[in-house]
C-alpha cells in the first residue's frame, strides 16, 4: 500500500485525482506528447519498463521464495508419498485424497473448524455491533473515542475509495465526513459503521 | 617492548597452548532426548569419555524430546547438516533402518577394526536391534517397566507388599483410596502405551499385531482390538473413573506425583530410578510388572533408546564415533551408567559386575529389569515389535485410548478405531518401503 503515493506508479482508475496533482517526481524520461489530451492514467505510468522492474524484484522475490515455490511444492506433494528422510519418492496419484477423505480424524477437524469459525464471526460481530451502537449513544466524552475509530481514515484521507472496509460498507457520506471532519477541524462524530469491524 | 605489549604477547602464548591439543582433537556431535536427571548422567558419561582420552571430542546436544530429536534429525539431514550421533528411541526403530541415512553399528565397528564379541550383549536388547544378527544402532539406554510403590502407603493401607496379578492388586489399590490412605493410589504414567499396552500383550502372551509383532515382515496388521487388551483398557477405564488412577494434568510429569509421596504407585520405566532416588522421602519398592491371574508371564520389552550413526561425514569424525561406542560398551562404563540411571545393563559382563559387587543384596529393585527381561522363554508375542510409522501409530493409539477413558465413545469402539488407523499407517508404510525387509 505505501506504494500508493509514490506517484510515479501505474494505479488503477479511481485514483485518478491522485496523478495530475502529484506529477511522478522519479520519472527518468519525460513523456513526449504529455500535453493536453493525456492526462490522468496514462501519465501514472512508466515509459521504460526498467525502472518499474527494479522497484518490483524484490517484492517479487520474497513472493516466489515464499508463496509460488511453497505452493507448487506442496501441489506436487499432495500426489507423492515421500520418506521422512527424503530418499525415496513415489507418485500415488489421488491416494492421499482418498486417504484424507475417508479419514474420521479429519471429517470430525472439519466439523470442529466449520462450528467454531461460524460461533467467532457471530460472536465477534454481535459484540462489534453492541459496542457500536453504545458508542454511538454516548453523550459526553466523545472526543477522546472518535479518534480511535477515525484514525484510519485519517491516514488514507486523499483515496476515501480506499478507505478502512469499516467506512465503505455503510458508504455513508455521514461515517465520511466524520473523519474528515475531525481530522481537519477536530471531532464532530462517531459512527457505529466504524467499530463495524 | 612496552610492557603491555610483552603481557599480550605471554596470553597469546598461553591460549595458543591451551588451545593446540583441542583443534587437534576430531570434534562430533551427538542429539539426544534426554532431560533432567538423566540429562546430567549424558552430560557425564560424554565429559568421561573425553577426559579418557585426546584424540576425540564429543559434543552432546540435548534436542527436546525423542520426537522432537527425530524431526530435528531429519531436517537436518535433508539440509546435509546432520550430527554424527543421534539418540533415537526404539519404536523409531525400522524408520531409522530404512531410512537409507544411516551406517549399522555392526558395520561400523567392523569397519574401524574394532574386534566386539556382541553375543555378550544382553538378548532382549540385541534382539530388538538387530537385522540378522546385524546390531543396527547402539544400545544405549534400556529399560523396561516395572511397578514402583509407596511402602509406607501399603503398610498404612494393611498390605505388605502389591500382588503379583492385576486381580491381587486393584482390591489393594482401591482399597489405599477407600481408606483415605492416599489420594490417588496410582498414576497414570505419561508412556502407557508401552507400559500398560504393549507391555501387557508381551507378558501375558497375547498377540498385539501379526507377524509375530511385526518381526516377519512389514504386512502386518494390528490385532490388538481382538483380545486380551480390550480388557485391560477396560480395566484402566474403571480405575480412572472411580478416581483410583490419576491422570497428571498438562505440564506435570505423572513420576513427580509418586515421588512427592501424592501418588501410592506407578508403572514407570526402571529409569524412573534416577527420579525416585533423587526426590523420594519415604520407604518406596519396586516389583515386577502384574499380569493376569492364571498367566504364566513372559518377559517384557525394553524401551529406551540406541545410538544411531548418520551417513554423510568424512572417515575421521567415524573414528570417533567408533572410539566413543567403544568407550560405552566398556564394563566400568555399563556399570556406572547402570547404577545411575537405573537402565539396564547392555552387556552380561557388566550385570555379572555389578552382581559380584553385591549390588544388587543393596538395592534389589535394580535386578528387575534384567530378570523381567529375561524371564522365561520369549515367545513369538514377546519377542518384541517392529512396527513401521510407530511414532505415529502411537500418537493414533493414544488419542483413541484416551477417547475411551473420557467416555466419549466405548472401549471397543476405540480399540477398533486405533486399530484401523494405526493399520492405514502401516499400509502406507508398506507402501513406502515395498521390497524392504
Amino acid at each position: 500500500m505505501p506504494a500508493r503515493n509514490s506517484g510515479g506508479l501505474a494505479v488503477p482508475a479511481g485514483a485518478g485525482a491522485l496523478a495530475p496533482r502529484r506529477p511522478a517526481a522519479r520519472r527518468p524520461r519525460s513523456a513526449a506528447g504529455t500535453g493536453e489530451a493525456e492526462s490522468g492514467l496514462k501519465r501514472a505510468h512508466f515509459d521504460d519498463w526498467r525502472l518499474p522492474f527494479w522497484l518490483l524484484a524484490p517484492q517479487l522475490f520474497i513472493l516466489l521464495l515464499f508463496f509460488f515455490i511453497p505452493s507448487v511444492r506442496a501441489l506436487l506433494q499432495a500426489f507423492q508419498l515421500t520418506d521422512p528422510f527424503g530418499a525415496t519418492t513415489q507418485w500415488v496419484g489421488f491416494q492421499n485424497f482418498e486417504r484424507l477423505f475417508r479419514s474420521g480424524v479429519y471429517w470430525s477437524s472439519v466439523q470442529v473448524t466449520l462450528a467454531f469459525t461460524l460461533a467467532q464471526n457471530i460472536l465477534t460481530l454481535s459484540a462489534a455491533l453492541v459496542l457500536a451502537f453504545a458508542t454511538n449513544h454516548i453523550a459526553r466524552g466523545r472526543a477522546p473515542i472518535a479518534p480511535f475509530c477515525c484514525c484510519p481514515m485519517r491516514s488514507r484521507r486523499r483515496s476515501p475509495a480506499s478507505c478502512w472496509p469499516s467506512c465503505s460498507i455503510r458508504g455513508s457520506a455521514r461515517s465520511r465526513s466524520c473523519c474528515r471532519g475531525w481530522a481537519s477541524t477536530g471531532t464532530r462524530t462517531g459512527t457505529p459503521a466504524m467499530l463495524w469491524r | 617492548m612496552r610492557p603491555i605489549h610483552a603481557v599480550l604477547a605471554g596470553a597469546g602464548a598461553l591460549l595458543l597452548a591451551g588451545l593446540a591439543p583441542a583443534r587437534a582433537a576430531t570434534e562430533i556431535e551427538f542429539w539426544h532426548a534426554m532431560s533432567g536427571a538423566l540429562g546430567e548422567r549424558v552430560e557425564e558419561v560424554v565429559r568421561k569419555f573425553n577426559d579418557s582420552q585426546k584424540d576425540y571430542v564429543v559434543k552432546a546436544i540435548a534436542k527436546g524430546s525423542y520426537d522432537e530429536v527425530l524431526n530435528g534429525t531429519i531436517a537436518a539431514y535433508r539440509a546435509r547438516r546432520q550430527p554424527e550421533i543421534v539418540q533415537s528411541n526404539e519404536r523409531s526403530f525400522l524408520t531409522m533402518v530404512n531410512s537409507g541415512a544411516i551406517i549399522p553399528t555392526a558395520e561400523l565397528m567392523a569397519q574401524q577394526g574394532y574386534k566386539v564379541d556382541w553375543s555378550n550383549f544382553i538378548k532382549p536388547v540385541v534382539s530388538y536391534y538387530a537385522v540378522d544378527g546385524k546390531l543396527q544402532a547402539m544400545p544405549f539406554n534400556s529399560s523396561t517397566p516395572i511397578l514402583f510403590y509407596n511402602r509406607d502407603h501399603f503398610k498404612a493401607a494393611g498390605f505388605d507388599k502389591p500382588g503379583a496379578t492385576w486381580q491381587e492388586l486393584e482390591p489393594q489399590l482401591d482399597a489405599i483410596k477407600a481408606k483415605g490412605v492416599s489420594k490417588c493410589a496410582m498414576v497414570l504414567p505419561g508412556d502407557y502405551e508401552w507400559s500398560f499396552l504393549e507391555n501387557y500383550s508381551a507378558v501375558n502372551d497375547i498377540p498385539y499385531a501379526t507377524k509375530r509383532n511385526g518381526m516377519d515382515g512389514l504386512d502386518a496388521s494390528f490385532v490388538f482390538n481382538k483380545g486380551k487388551l480390550v480388557g485391560q483398557v477396560e480395566r484402566m477405564k474403571r480405575l480412572v473413573g472411580s478416581g483410583v488412577m490419576q491422570i497428571a494434568g498438562q505440564g506435570v510429569i505423572p513420576v513427580q506425583l509418586f515421588t512427592s509421596g501424592e501418588c501410592s504407585t506407578i508403572i514407570a520405566s526402571t529409569a524412573a530410578h534416577a527420579a525416585v532416588v533423587a526426590a523420594a522421602k519415604f520407604d518406596w519398592s519396586a516389583a515386577e510388572l502384574p499380569y493376569e491371574q492364571g498367566v504364566a508371564p513372559k518377559n517384557s520389552v525394553i524401551g529406551g533408546a540406541a545410538l544411531w550413526t548418520l551417513k554423510g561425514h568424512t572417515p575421521e569424525k567415524y573414528k570417533a564415533v567408533a572410539a566413543f561406542y567403544n568407550f560405552l560398551a566398556q564394563t566400568d562404563t555399563q556399570v556406572w551408567w547402570h547404577q545411575v540411571t537405573g537402565y539396564v545393563p547392555v552387556t552380561v559382563a557388566a550385570y555379572e559386575a555389578a552382581k559380584a559387587q553385591g549390588y544388587y543384596d543393596k538395592n534389589p529393585t535394580r535386578a528387575l529389569a534384567v530378570v523381567q527381561l529375561m524371564r522365561g522363554t520369549p515367545s513369538d508375542n514377546s519377542l518384541g515389535f517392529r512396527i513401521g510409522n510407530s511414532n505415529q501409530i502411537n500418537v493414533a493409539i493414544m488419542e483413541e485410548v484416551s477417547a475411551a477413558f473420557l467416555g466419549r465413545k466405548p472401549v471397543q469402539q476405540a480399540l477398533d478405531d486405533a486399530a484401523s488407523r494405526g493399520n492405514e499407517a502401516l499400509r502406507r508404510y508398506e507402501q513406502l518401503n515395498a521390497g524392504k525387509k
